[in-house]
């Protein structure tokens, strides 16, 4: 079922193209993910970013060897 | 999850009270919450489900999508009820989970984590602006030769003072605008039926009839790019709605609470926004909707009453700054929260002397202003509007993407291991199938 949401997220997207006046916000989002994006690229340097990394993938490993 | 930071607290953003935390002494330093009784988070969710999108937006959609508008209400209304159930399913999987940034955290790491809490913080921020653009809009109904900025400035103000002192406020107000929102849509529904029982006729012409669904060029009549356009407008109507669950996850008997608020969903969709849609169309022919405006305030200024109208303005304003009231409190939170994983500076995870997060609160707030801005910057109100409501949609549209995700690829994992919890809806492989022809066709034409 959530593919289906999410496909009908993605008929959203391309109804939101379809006119000028929404084709502005449209374009406006990938700038705040590039900001986002940015951000995250220095805020994951630190110490506590990579070792909350590190935590996370260790527990991946746990359940998949759970497996 | 970090070990010093405890994890039954200062996590969610939505609103929160008091689930009974027995091993955390109640003096303990950095606590948000409590002071939002039952009562509060029953009546915010409620009143989260409407907003400025229907009382304002619903003006344009109707006018792009004539009488189909209420079937785009009913689909984006259903798609989000799954999105909804999803989220209920994962947060009660794990009672650590607090809110659906946990479990992006949890579930798919930590980077989701920070793109998941600092897009909800910039939906809000996003959503604010547009509130109070329409606040301005509003307030040009009484004072027509006011110049923009003031109402935006002292809506700013306003929202500030508000959250500022504690939280209990925030609750109490809360609480009655969502009162007065849904007391205002039962009105409109009451006066519209009389209408139409008395076969109201309108200074145009028409005579209020349920007939003018279907009559004014039938259901479709700005045919399938009509139809489309109209979930452009109508999304926005629909942010917010996830602060349901995650209000529900933050009471005292989640796995009661929750279920409970998730299923009513459709219920209150079906009462507020199709039925409203519904008298507003039936009573006033769509073609004779005037997007700009407000469909609720005409309509009542049919009655010629200009005093009911006046009302009825002052309901869509009260509704506009409650959705801005919430959303500043949701902002102010989600800072404080992602200042505690240390996603954000430290300084936004400190609270003031009444335990409000007042930095991260001050740091919102600031961002409204750009709403005084926009106010000047385009050529109408509405199409400022338009603007920041498309990038505010979108936004939440990756959020709930994001809330869908985790149960991706375990779906069928997680459906057997939660068939016991009540939020199953019977039909959920008929109704997908179903609905999945329909997206599938959308997007091959």
């Amino acid at each position: 079922m959530c593919f289906v949401v999410l496909a009908f997220f993605v008929f959203v997207l391309w109804a939101l193209s379809q006119k000028e006046d929404t084709r502005i916000g449209l374009f406006l989002t990938p700038i705040w993910f590039a900001i986002l994006g940015l951000a995250y690229v220095l805020v994951r340097k630190n110490d506590w970013h990579r070792d909350r990394r590190e935590a996370y993938a260790k527990k991946m490993r746990d359940e998949l060897a759970d497996r | 999850m970090s070990e010093n930071i405890p994890p039954q607290e200062e996590k969610a953003p939505a609103a929160r009270s008091s689930r009974s935390q027995p091993d955390s002494s109640p003096s303990e330093p950095e606590h948000l919450h409590r002071g939002l009784s039952i009562r509060h988070l029953r009546l915010i969710a409620i009143g989260g489900t409407i907003g400025t999108g229907l009382f304002l937006g619903s003006g344009k959609a109707i006018s792009l999508a004539g009488p189909s508008i209420i079937l785009v209400y009913a689909i984006i209304g259903f798609m989000l009820f799954f999105v909804m159930r999803a989220m209920g399913e994962v947060l009660l999987s794990n009672l650590k989970y607090r809110s659906f940034i946990d479990f992006t955290e949890d579930l798919l790491g930590p980077w989701a984590g920070f793109f998941t809490g600092w897009t909800y913080w910039f939906c809000w921020i996003v959503t604010v602006i547009s509130e109070i653009v329409a606040i301005a809009g509003f307030a040009l109904f009484w004072w027509p030769e006011m110049p923009l900025w003031v109402p935006a400035s002292l809506a700013i103000v306003a929202l500030l003072a508000l959250n500022l002192p504690t939280v209990k406020a925030f609750g109490e107000i809360e609480s009655w605008f969502a009162l007065i929102k849904i007391a205002a849509i039962m009105m409109l529904v009451v006066v519209g039926l009389i209408m139409i029982a008395t076969e109201f006729r309108t200074p145009t012409g028409s005579v209020a009839s349920f007939a003018n669904i279907w009559n004014d060029n039938g259901v479709f009549p700005t045919g399938f790019t009509g139809f489309v356009a109209g979930f452009q407008v109508a999304v926005f109507s629909f942010v917010g709605l996830e602060m349901v669950g995650t209000a529900a996850a933050e009471t005292k008997d989640p796995e009661k609470n929750m279920p409970r608020a998730i299923n009513t969903i459709p219920l209150r969709l079906m009462l507020f926004y199709v039925l409203s849609i519904v008298i507003i169309i039936s009573v006033t022919p769509w073609s004779q909707i005037t997007p700009g405006e407000s469909p609720f305030v005409a309509m009542f200024m049919l009655v010629g009453v200009t005093m009911a109208a006046g009302i009825v303005n002052f309901v869509v304003l009260t509704s506009a700054s409650s959705s801005a009231n919430s959303g500043i409190y949701s902002t102010s939170r989600m800072l404080f929260s992602l200042a505690k994983e240390r996603d954000s500076m430290a300084r936004f995870g400190r609270l003031s002397s009444r335990k409000v997060p007042a930095n991260a609160l001050i740091f919102s707030c600031a961002f409204l202003l750009i709403a005084v801005g926009l106010l000047y910057a385009g050529t109408s109100i509405i199409e400022a509007f338009t603007m920041t409501t498309t990038l505010a949609s979108l936004l939440f549209i990756f959020v709930w993407s994001m809330i869908l995700f985790p149960i991706s690829p375990t779906e069928d994992a997680d459906r057997t291991s939660t068939q016991n919890l009540p939020t199953k809806c019977p039909a959920v492989s008929q109704c997908a199938s179903s609905c999945w022809h329909f997206s599938s066709s959308c997007c091959g034409l």
